[in-house]
């Protein structure tokens, strides 16, 4: 991205408060930047996946639904809702290897992208990235294991708890006492049923199940939640293990 | 749990070490300088068979596996159910996710047979990857190939019955025939390992991979003798995978 262009300040801005790239230097920045090209994706586009096997994208706005698909019965995962300041195809960044995934733009996505080669090239020359790289990585791998294991542990309404809590904000709003549900309070069953690997007929019934509960609020694709406590012993039920929001 | 000295040139176990840490894929670039580096500042110690090791010991140090497996468990506190994920051998890192972001990961490792490792402060091996080039190269691809594991894993117990997960399972450890008059395809890692810890490995249960196996003898796929597995006919076993997976 070539300093001279209108939105160059603004990306630039955005890529200072990055959780990737904060710890880097202003010249660095200024480096990484005008190796940088920017690219948009519409709301409900399905993004080609070998691009991420030639490119590293940076998510600078917006969310991309990275979906596996069952080729024989058609039927579909999504362990990652990758949102702002999220890479992606990490695994192909990491080892260089394709990986076949359906990613979907849930909203208009803005994003930067550079080849995977130079991305590498700049991991190498600044070992700096790598302070913030790797708990990115170990944050990443945490949560795929978890998909995993949940798999096998929990039932579908844990898991759906589990998925809601670790997007609830734990401070309720001061006007309506509610919890803000971040990144996925407007998707649908049927994506809210990937993410747990569920399907949406089952969703569809814990949702109105937790609603009839009063848990959360669902209502026109927006989804609150209304008794964090009970949400909270929905999987304490069945887990003791910490499974609260971080910041509660 | 035995610890011994740090591993300086003068150590008696010096050389077997280098030897296998030159083995391992995360160290092989390194010059004989760096791994010396490294070597220095390492600790060899020892787990006896069947030994489980507190998950607190990932947290305070990097342990490079030189000599053995460790199976890493997973317990679900209420039931009491296992399943393990990874099972690490020499060449590996223990515990790659507190390695990478200092959290705790509340794993329960067995050690499957006499394992050796390196153990290094956890601080220590984050400088490495920091002053290390060549490590930080290979650390990397490294990841990727934990991540695409724990994926596959993820992704397989939403599609694939037990069946395709432990044929995927066999078909994974498979090698290829040492000669071309052998009559089987040797299967490495998980070869000795009991029908439970197989179960473990694909979140299944030991009846069900018991009959699992069982079958598979049966229509002559695999060879399954006194703890040893071995595949007998690959391409029913890819078939058995394939019948599920093609398009």
């Amino acid at each position: 991205m070539s300093s001279d262009d209108p939105f160059y300040k603004q990306t630039l801005n955005t890529l200072k408060h990055n959780i990737l790239f904060n710890q880097l230097d202003q010249k660095t920045l200024e480096g990484l930047l005008a190796k940088l090209k920017p690219v948009q994706w519409k709301k409900g586009e399905t993004i080609d996946s070998e691009i991420g096997t030639k490119y590293c994208h940076i998510i600078i706005e917006g969310r991309l639904k990275v979906t596996h698909i069952d080729p024989e019965t058609g039927r579909t995962v999504a362990p990652f809702l990758l949102s702002e300041g999220d890479i992606f195809d990490v695994f192909s960044l990491l080892d260089g290897e394709e990986h076949i995934v359906f990613p979907i733009a849930m909203d208009n996505v803005s994003a930067l992208y550079l080849p995977l080669e130079e991305a590498r090239q700049c991991i190498a020359e600044h070992p700096e990235f790598n302070k913030q790289f790797l708990p990115y990585l170990g944050n990443m791998m945490r949560q795929i294991e978890h998909f995993g294991i949940s798999q096998i542990f929990d039932d579908t309404i844990t898991r759906l708890a589990n998925l809601i809590l670790r997007h609830t904000h734990p401070e309720k709003d001061p006007h309506d006492g509610h919890c803000e549900v971040r990144l996925i309070n407007n998707l649908s069953h049927e994506s809210l049923a990937e993410m747990i690997g569920s399907v949406r007929s089952v969703v569809s019934a814990q949702m109105h199940k937790l609603k009839e509960e009063e848990i959360i609020l669902s209502k026109r694709g927006h989804l609150a939640v209304k008794n964090l406590e009970k949400l909270i012993q929905k999987i304490d039920k069945f887990h003791c293990v910490e499974n609260k929001p971080s910041s509660l | 749990m035995r610890q011994g000295q740090t591993v300086t040139k003068e150590n008696s176990h010096y050389n077997e070490a280098d030897a296998l840490l030159q083995n391992a894929p995360l160290f092989r670039g390194l010059d004989t300088q760096s791994r010396e580096d490294i070597l220095s500042r390492c600790r060899i110690i020892t787990w006896r068979r069947s030994e489980e090791i507190d998950h607190e010991e990932g947290m305070k140090y990097c342990h490079i596996i030189l000599k053995g497996r460790l199976k890493i468990t997973q317990i679900d506190p209420v039931t009491g159910r296992s399943i393990a994920p990874f099972l690490l051998a020499p060449g590996d890192i223990y515990d790659v996710f507190t390695l990478l972001d200092g959290k705790e990961h509340i794993v329960f490792p067995i050690a499957m047979d006499n394992v050796t490792a390196l153990r290094a402060p956890l601080e220590q091996a984050r400088e490495w990857i920091e002053t290390h080039p060549k490590f930080n190269e290979a650390f990397l691809p490294y990841l990727g190939n934990m991540m695409r594991h724990l994926e596959a894993f993820g992704e397989s117990m939403v599609f694939d019955d037990t069946a395709t997960r432990l044929a995927k399972l066999i078909l994974k450890h498979a090698l290829p025939k040492t000669d071309e008059s052998d009559t089987h395809y040797p299967v490495k890692l998980i070869n000795t390992l009991s029908h439970e810890s197989l179960a473990e490995m694909i979140g299944s249960v030991r009846s069900v991979v018991s009959t699992q196996i069982q079958k598979l003898k049966k229509e002559e796929v695999i060879l399954s003798t006194r703890g040893q597995l071995a595949v007998k006919n690959l391409e029913r076993l890819l078939h058995k995978i394939d019948r599920h997976q093609t398009l």
